[in-house]
């Protein structure tokens, strides 16, 4: 059962949020709010969402657990004014959550959770090293570097302080540097992996609205952003695997 | 409630019935797999353990998997983000490496699929995990993408291998079992695990016992061949049955005609078989119809005609001979081989007789034929024809092969000839030249000529004697005139080269 009503524009973010890595998740609703965990169909990228009931105007809910076509969604969602208030409305054992905004009535079928991945487990991984810049910058960065390769490398350098993102091309190449005192935290460690830009724009996108995002690196490993959303309701980490770089 | 296939698919590749090679060779494969190491093509008929094996080898190795099979859209674009990312990513969860598993690979057509093939192949070479592709026939399965792997053929299951597995399906489901109904049931599954398995489910699901007789209402359903329609229509069979064969084929009408009228002969009695050619024409008439009027449900006239048409006229007399594919289809491939062959030969005879190659075809390909039989050399010389050409003029193998190495023959001696000519020319030139370099050098006292020292090693040792031959020749025979201008174009370090052997 879930009776929920919010604000538009945080719905839309946390919709977002998940249509950036995959294109349908399950969503686990609980009284203390809604959660999605997933990974891509290549087992490459991996996003989970919390998202508290304080986030939302109004929320009511028991445990339960549905599939959603997060891509359905987004283009639904995306139609919606700003000003809105969104309600939700799931009866028990539905196989339709309507949504309802400034007079439309949306009825969205659900999809049967056996036929949607399983969420996976965490992941037990130790990422020692750990920057937080702003989301734009980041974004910024990812772009740039989609200009010129379709990867790019993460990496921090504890002799001369600095977390750097750099990217080669065939012809050309592209570095930013940022030294620890421009970042709000710094935990030094041997750190880089090249990461595929074909994810790292989706999700760089979305994460271009956050004001910080954490970046947990290691040698060779996935990398994990974690920033908020929903003023701080909602929390967003985001695990991405490494490529592996060949000769 | 889950059924048998997916809740005892195998963990462990130890728990895998039959195949044992292909298995050992798996985890060779898997343990020695480094990037580089070209992926697995595992082929065989349906539910002999193909895919399976590819979970269970990635269970044992502790591999993710990451699978794409045709029930997913594989598109260039599709392939090239889930497998290219896959096979160029680590793992996102800590095992070791991913194994991608491209299922169904044999049935990457049609427009949905469109350039998949070609994406997997640039996924097979920039991999760097391990990777399985799996198909039922191995033909189905692009011949490129065939040269990047290594071929595992999954063979079927023999029937007495099926039997323990059922038999502990049985106990692990506390169902009693008759040993006759499972050895029924692994006789009919043809091979075929998964089919055993889904009809034990089917024969033991609501009930605590699999007896024999609820076996027979749970078999699977054999689809007919072709061979069986044939062999139904000589031996003649019902109607209905004989109906539904048809339907069952894959084969359109117009294929089942061809077989059946390649086994009619196989009746005896020239009145029936007379009879059941005549069926077979007026279904042939349907065909035509149905072709013509692209109107499908004539079809049904022309199936019926053919089947049950053709059986009742044979009677029931059985099948005397064996049952072949149709002749027709060899002989279509000889004739368009030798249509080609004809092509070519028109175009070259029409080319040097200024006449259209349809008249040439059409009039004078008989004349052209005997003519050519004459002197089938100077023909075959006269408008470069090959063996298969020239035998297709004259119609004499033999012949024409004599021919074709006469031909051989004389070009070498041509070519001899020219060569010794060509020098000799040379050789002409080059004395004159240097006469007259001498000549030169005698009046003006000039310094050497700046040409690099290059010796003509192919100078003839009796290059005075095919001086005269050479330069009468090039006297009487005009056309040597090019040969000794090319020789003159490579004059000054051949003018060198004898101006110091003198």
């Amino acid at each position: 059962m879930l009776k929920a009503a919010i604000d538009t524009e945080v719905f839309k973010e946390a919709v977002e949020v998940v249509a950036a890595i995959v294109s349908e998740c399950r969503l686990n609703i609980s009284a203390n709010g809604l959660a999605v965990r997933a990974v891509d169909t290549a087992n490459v990228a991996m996003i989970s969402l919390e998202l508290g009931a304080p986030a939302f105007n109004t929320f009511a809910a028991g445990d339960s657990q549905i599939g959603l076509d997060i891509s359905k969604l987004k283009n639904i969602v995306a139609s919606i004014n700003k000003a809105d208030v969104l309600t939700l409305d799931l009866p028990d054992g539905a196989y339709k959550m309507e949504l309802a905004y400034g007079g439309f009535k949306y009825s969205i079928s659900l999809l049967d959770v056996n036929t949607v991945r399983k969420d996976p487990n965490l992941p037990s991984i130790q990422l020692p090293g750990k920057v937080v810049i702003a989301g734009a910058e980041l974004n910024n960065a990812i772009k740039a570097a989609s200009l010129v390769s379709d990867k790019i490398a993460f990496g921090i350098n504890p002799d001369n302080e600095t977390f750097y993102m750099e990217a080669d091309g065939d012809t050309d190449h592209i570095n930013l540097e940022i030294k620890a005192a421009d970042l709000k935290t710094f935990i030094p460690a041997e750190a880089r992996s090249l990461f595929s830009l074909d994810y790292l724009k989706d999700m760089g996108r979305v994460m271009s609205k956050a004001e910080e995002v954490e970046i947990f690196l290691g040698k060779d490993h996935p990398v994990k952003f974690v920033f908020t959303i929903a003023g701080g309701e909602g929390k967003v980490e985001y695990l991405l695997a490494p490529r592996i770089e060949s000769d | 409630m889950q059924d048998w296939v997916e809740k005892y698919r195998p963990k462990s590749l130890a728990d895998i019935i039959g195949n044992k090679d292909c298995l050992r060779r798996m985890i060779e494969w898997a343990r020695d797999w480094k990037p580089g190491v070209p992926p697995l093509l595992l082929y065989g008929k349906p539910g002999v353990g193909k895919t399976s094996s590819a979970y269970a080898l990635a269970n044992d190795m502790n591999w993710e998997v990451v699978e794409l099979n045709a029930s997913d859209q594989r598109t260039k674009g599709i392939i090239e983000r889930v497998a290219g990312a896959t096979a160029t990513t680590m793992s996102l969860l800590g095992s070791q490496r991913k194994l991608l598993l491209l299922d169904e690979a044999d049935n990457l057509h049609g427009t949905a699929d469109m350039g998949g093939a070609r994406a997997i192949i640039g996924v097979i070479k920039s991999s760097q995990q391990p990777i399985i592709l799996i198909a039922n026939d191995k033909y189905g399965v692009a011949k490129e993408i065939k040269a990047l792997c290594e071929l595992l053929q999954f063979r079927a299951l023999q029937a007495r291998s099926i039997v323990p597995h059922l038999k502990y399906l049985c106990s692990a489901e506390n169902k009693t079992c008759n040993d006759n109904a499972l050895m029924q049931i692994a006789e009919s599954a043809g091979g075929d695990m998964r089919a055993a398995v889904n009809m034990l489910f089917a024969a033991g699901s609501g009930a605590d016992t699999v007896s024999e007789e609820s076996v027979s209402t749970a078999a699977k359903d054999q689809r007919s061949s072709i061979f069986e329609l044939v062999g139904g229509i000589l031996r003649g069979g019902a109607d209905r049955r004989l109906m539904e064969m048809s339907y069952d084929l894959s084969d359109t009408p117009d294929t089942v005609e061809q077989w059946v009228e390649g086994a009619l002969p196989q009746i005896k009695n020239p009145r029936d078989r007379t009879e059941a050619y005549g069926y077979l024409a007026q279904s042939d008439l349907y065909l035509g119809r149905t072709y013509l009027r692209q109107y499908y449900t004539l079809w049904k006239y022309a199936t019926a005609l053919m089947v049950i048409g053709t059986a009742a006229a044979a009677g029931g007399q059985g099948v005397t001979g064996n049952i072949m594919p149709p002749a027709r289809w060899n002989r279509m491939a000889g004739a368009k081989k030798k249509k080609l062959v004809r092509q070519s030969v028109l175009i070259k005879a029409a080319f040097a007789y200024h006449m259209p190659e349809n008249t040439l075809r059409d009039e004078y390909l008989k004349a052209f034929g005997m003519i050519a039989d004459k002197d089938p050399l100077s023909f075959a010389k006269e408008l470069s024809l090959d063996g298969d050409e020239l035998d297709y003029i004259i119609d004499d193998k033999v012949r024409s092969a004599e021919v074709m190495k006469e031909i051989k023959r004389e070009e070498k001696e041509q070519e001899k000839k020219e060569k010794a000519a060509q020098k000799a020319a040379e050789k002409a030139r080059k004395s004159e030249k240097t006469v007259r370099i001498q000549d030169l050098a005698k009046a003006t006292k000039t310094e050497k000529p700046e040409q690099p020292e290059k010796p003509d090693l192919n100078e003839p040792a009796e290059s005075s004697v095919s001086i005269g031959s050479a330069a009468s020749k090039s006297a009487d025979e005009p056309e040597n005139s090019e040969k000794v201008g090319k020789s003159a174009e490579k004059k000054p370090s051949e003018t060198q080269s004898t101006l110091f052997s003198f």
